[in-house]
């Protein structure tokens, strides 16, 4: 009869638009209208109609509706704090778990955003590209972030497509103003430099920092060192280069953006000031490289486009002067420099990008254990709400309503945690600043706020799904009687402790494994003994005749304190990589091999043994022009049979003769071997046959004074050394570190791991506790009464704290069954890196489940010896 | 680190004071017994003129009557439904009629207390006309 019906999707909206208690009605009501309007004037007048009601209809509708929904969820808030503040013991536990959690991912957050924002600051930052070298020759293929010095002129001139180039190269010299003399890291640009990168320039010439050749530009760490508060513009400082000093003037000071950039500088000045400085020929020639390029393109070029025309050009321009090897040039993005380790470090530091991750999973695996202290702490708790549950179906809630419900109550929770965490993260931020070496600032930033929020539903949805899927599912009828069955023997919360547990133990075995392997390259014998040895700087004397001179003076200034043991000289020190000279050989191959120009005491004053011959000595003159020592790791690099008869093999033009061979000492980090040295008082020894070389420290002079004191109080023989050094080098700077300090720092990067593991470990242990403690409450809460029989049938206390604590304890035992294999594989991961690593013993395992049992029972034991010590009497009364 | 517990400690519970002070019970009470919004007096007042007869399209075209103004829809309705959660209206079911697409008629009825608002209604307004010089007359 009726054919006329109101139009659907408008009827639809209708029916979302009104609350539910009047929406019936209402759509009627719109029916019948409708209706009444199609009998007196016609289908498309009701229509129309039907439309322009709705739309006067719809805000107060959606504000009714609306005004309800918020009514209700303020009585789902009511509950929700009424339960937290009944339960304060286990609102305490999730919020204060959750919100160590979240406080960790939050500086997690931070770190690793600080990680993957590296170098992203400059404009057309995505042009910018490090020229790299990859070097195929018959000792395999290694890359080279160093290049020739002419390579940059060179390319820009050959390729239209590169817009800007600079090199980038650098140096320790020393500084001087009026006031303050220092030994400083000076970096050499060209004057695209500036153009190329985009260092915000705080103050001075901001077009063109680097217009003449006298500038220099400082970092603002630098001005406030040497000129404080003062303004540093037009302020003259003088550099000594080799034997001569040159005169710059401060046209600009520039932010170096220190934590985000891989690019470090403090003293920036012209390439072309240093052409004195390195041999004249480097500057034309293709064999040696000992800095980077940076090239920026047109807006047009591609990497791959301008990779592809290299080849012609290495060709034409580079492999004429050298073809013993085959060399490739390659382009690195400017962002791809911060996180690539297959490069050597050069000027750019790099960082592991394994440990970013690392450290991500870190904070997911310690919320993880949060969240699971929610989830089984709900779960446990879940008898006293079932008869809420059973109301509120009986009055009317749909399943869908509780589920939301509890799912509110679980953001409540994290809301709170959120709170306390930026606090605690604010608190802790520098303290986690020291631990990562980082500067992070403390902002609630776009991405931060994003991520908060995020993080919050996030850990609501994972908390709270389970509990208020299980708990909405209740039969309104079973739980109102007052039977309330948990699915038997709950193996779904005990399988959570257990992988709770597993995570925590898994964290702990890592962290000792780290601090074991920490601790063994302190200990490992290096094959010298470098504690109580200084290492004092010269500041680059001007030649190799003023070095030796000045140590000479320096030498016989100290040598007769009965408190100095030994004193020595050397080209370059340890901590950073040493020269390294390539040896061409007749079959077109190199020979790379290690390099240190030394005196005669070097090899005592170390203490490192020889193996065979004789050490340097004044008796032999010869011994300055012709004799080197090597070590053990070369003889056995050419299979020597009889070593002092040998030459390094090579196109020499004059021989040298092998006079002993040293035992192995660990010259570089111990993540790598020992690799071949030649130690020689004089460089020129070998020189003829030098074909190339890769260094930090050049021309080969004496640099370094090491001396070995004696046992007793530290400072008044540093202050000897000091007094005397300013006798015999008044204008100088003093530069001492002690070698034993130079060493550890190599390791300052898995120390700082170690560091970071482990307070992650103690974080993650605390929050696996405080839920088995929650737990433990909950179990002797429903075993009351079984206590109270007990007792009264005559248990001891002992048995039954141990009764209540067995079943906790086994779940943690099984958790060391999985954590067992997990660590063993990560930590085999982590380990395989290091050259010298130390083998993974039953021993961390073992220690390690035993010291999370120990935790896990000091936990449970508090709360069973307080229920096995209760009266029967009060627990049993009731019935 | 102790003070930084300490610290923690006190905001959280600070926190929960803060939102226990705020009487949530006892808004809504108040919120009850607060004198009815005009557009509920009116909706009451329909109810109670057309006694048995009140459903959705008579409320809205007795309000049309008395006040000279046809109301949206949206309007009668969200009032309504505020008067219905209050208790102060109760709805009963009539039969299916099929101009409303087979829906049933829903009327609508004072409960006790919609009586009692609309008696305190009738006192206030009556107190406050009482001894008002006549509007008409005095120009």
């Amino acid at each position: 009869m009726i054919k006329n019906k109101p139009p659907k999707i408008a009827e639809w909206m209708l029916s979302r638009a009104v609350d539910s208690s009047i929406r019936y009605s209402a759509l009627g009501d719109f029916e019948e209208q409708f209706q009444l309007i199609v009998d007196e004037r016609s289908l498309i007048h009701a229509r129309i109609w039907y439309s322009v009601q709705l739309i006067k209809s719809l805000p107060p509708f959606v504000a009714d509706s609306f005004y309800w929904s918020l009514v209700m969820i303020r009585n789902y808030l009511v509950v929700a704090l009424r339960h937290m503040v009944r339960q304060k013991v286990h609102s305490f536990i999730n919020i204060f778990g959750l919100s160590l959690g979240i406080a960790l991912s939050i500086l997690i957050f931070m770190f690793v955003r600080s990680e993957f924002l590296y170098d992203t600051f400059h404009e057309n930052g995505d042009k910018i590209y490090r020229v790299n070298q990859k070097i195929s020759g018959q000792n395999g293929t290694r890359f080279l972030s160093a290049t020739p010095l002419p390579l940059c002129d060179a390319l820009e001139d050959n390729y239209p497509e590169i817009s800007h180039a600079t090199r980038l190269g650098s140096s320790s010299m020393v500084v001087k103003n009026d006031e303050n003399t220092f030994n400083e890291t000076v970096t050499f640009v060209d004057a695209d430099f500036f153009e190329m990168f985009s260092f915000p320039i705080m103050t001075g010439n901001k077009q063109k920092p680097l217009l003449s050749l006298a500038s220099m530009v400082l970092s603002k760490e630098a001005a406030l060192k040497y000129y404080g508060s003062e303004d540093a513009i037009g302020k003259a400082m003088t550099i000594q280069m080799a034997d001569r000093c040159r005169v710059f003037v401060v046209s600009a000071v520039a932010d170096n953006m220190k934590h985000v950039s891989s690019i470090p500088f403090d003293f920036i000045i012209q390439i072309d000031n240093v052409r004195g400085f390195f041999p004249a020929d480097d500057f034309a020639s293709y064999n040696t490289a000992f800095i980077e390029t940076f090239i920026k393109t047109a807006e047009t070029t591609t990497q791959q486009d301008l990779e592809s025309k290299f080849p012609l050009f290495v060709q034409r321009v580079i492999a004429v002067s050298d073809q013993d090897e085959g060399v490739e040039l390659s382009l690195q993005p400017l962002t791809d420099i911060h996180f690539n380790s297959d490069l050597p470090e050069t000027i750019s530091q790099t960082s592991n990008r394994f440990y970013s991750y690392a450290l991500a999973g870190l904070g997911v695996l310690v919320l993880f254990i949060a969240c699971i202290n929610f989830i089984t702490l709900s779960l446990g708790k879940m008898t006293g709400r079932a008869k809420e549950v059973g109301i509120r179906k009986v009055v009317g809630a749909l399943r869908a309503q509780l589920a939301q419900q509890y799912l509110g109550e679980a953001l409540i929770t994290t809301t709170f945690a959120l709170g306390v965490a930026l606090m605690i993260a604010q608190q802790t931020l520098p303290f986690f600043n020291s631990l990562s070496g980082k500067a992070l600032v403390f902002t609630l930033d776009l991405s931060l706020i994003v991520f908060l929020a995020a993080l919050g539903l996030l850990l609501s949805v994972i908390a709270g799904s389970y509990p208020s899927i299980l708990l909405s599912g209740f039969q309104p009828a079973t739980v109102l009687k007052g039977v309330v069955k948990l699915g038997g023997k709950n193996f779904f919360s005990r399988g959570l402790v257990v992988l709770q547990f597993s995570l925590s133990t898994f964290l702990i075995i890592g962290t000792l494994v780290m601090r074991g392997q920490v601790e063994f390259f302190r200990e490992k014998s290096l094959g010298y003994d470098q504690e109580r040895v200084v290492d004092i700087s010269m500041n680059n004397p001007p030649s190799p005749e003023a070095a030796n001179r000045l140590f000479s003076r320096f030498r016989n200034e100290i040598i007769n304190d009965l408190r100095i043991v030994s004193v020595s000289s050397a080209m370059n020190r340890f901590g950073i990589p040493w020269t390294r000279f390539k040896f061409a050989q007749d079959d077109g191959t190199h020979q790379s091999i290690f390099f240190n120009q030394v005196d005669h005491d070097y090899l005592k004053t170390m203490g490192v043994e020889l193996l065979l011959g004789r050490n340097f000595s004044h008796e032999f003159s010869t011994d300055l022009s012709e004799s080197i020592i090597v070590n053990e790791a070369l003889v056995r690099h050419f299979d020597w049979q009889d070593p002092l008869n040998e030459q390094i093999p090579g196109r020499f033009e004059r021989p040298h003769r092998v006079i002993g061979v040293a035992k192995d000492f660990h010259f570089t980090s111990l993540h790598q071997e020992v690799r071949p040295l030649i130690l020689a008082l004089d460089a020129d020894t070998i020189m003829s046959g030098v074909t190339g070389l890769s260094t930090w420290t050049w021309p080969p002079q004496l640099n370094r004074v090491l001396v070995r004191i004696d046992a007793g109080e530290t400072q008044p023989r540093v202050d000897f050394l000091k007094n005397s050094w300013a006798k015999v080098a008044p204008e100088a700077p003093f530069e001492l570190t002690f070698l034993d300090d130079t060493i550890d720092a190599q390791y300052a990067e898995e120390q700082k791991w170690a560091k970071i593991i482990n307070y992650s470990s103690v974080l993650a242990i605390i929050i696996a506790c405080l839920g088995l403690f929650g737990l433990t409450t909950l179990a002797v809460e429903k075993r009351v009464k079984e206590i109270g029989i007990r007792k009264v049938l005559g248990a001891s206390i002992s048995s039954i704290a141990s009764t209540l604590s067995k079943e906790l304890l086994l779940l943690v035992a099984i958790a060391n069954c999985f954590a067992w294999p997990l660590a063993y594989l990560a930590s085999q991961f982590w380990l395989q890196d290091f050259a010298y690593r130390i083998d993974l013993s039953i021993w961390h395992f073992l220690f390690s489940s035993l010291l999370a049992t120990g935790i896990a029972l000091l936990t449970i034991s508090s709360q069973t010896i307080k229920a096995a010590l209760t009266n029967p009497v009060d627990s049993l009364r009731t019935e | 680190m102790y003070l930084l517990v300490e610290k923690i400690y006190e905001t959280y519970f600070l926190y929960f004071r803060i939102l226990m002070l705020i009487p949530f019970e006892k808004l809504w009470r108040e919120n009850i017994m607060k004198l009815l919004q005009r557009s509920e007096e009116i909706i009451l007042l329909s109810i109670w003129r057309l006694q048995k007869k009140a459903y959705g399209m008579a409320i809205r075209e007795q309000i049309a009557q008395a006040t000279g103004k046809t109301w949206s829809f949206g309007a009668i309705y969200a009032p309504l439904n505020r008067l219905l959660k209050k208790g102060l209206v109760t709805a009963i079911a009539g039969e299916p009629t099929p101009e409303r697409g087979g829906r049933r008629k829903i009327f609508y009825e004072l409960t006790l207390d919609g009586k009692k608002a609309l008696i305190q209604v009738q006192r206030v307004n009556e107190a406050i006309w009482v001894g008002i010089p006549s509007l008409v007359t005095s120009e």
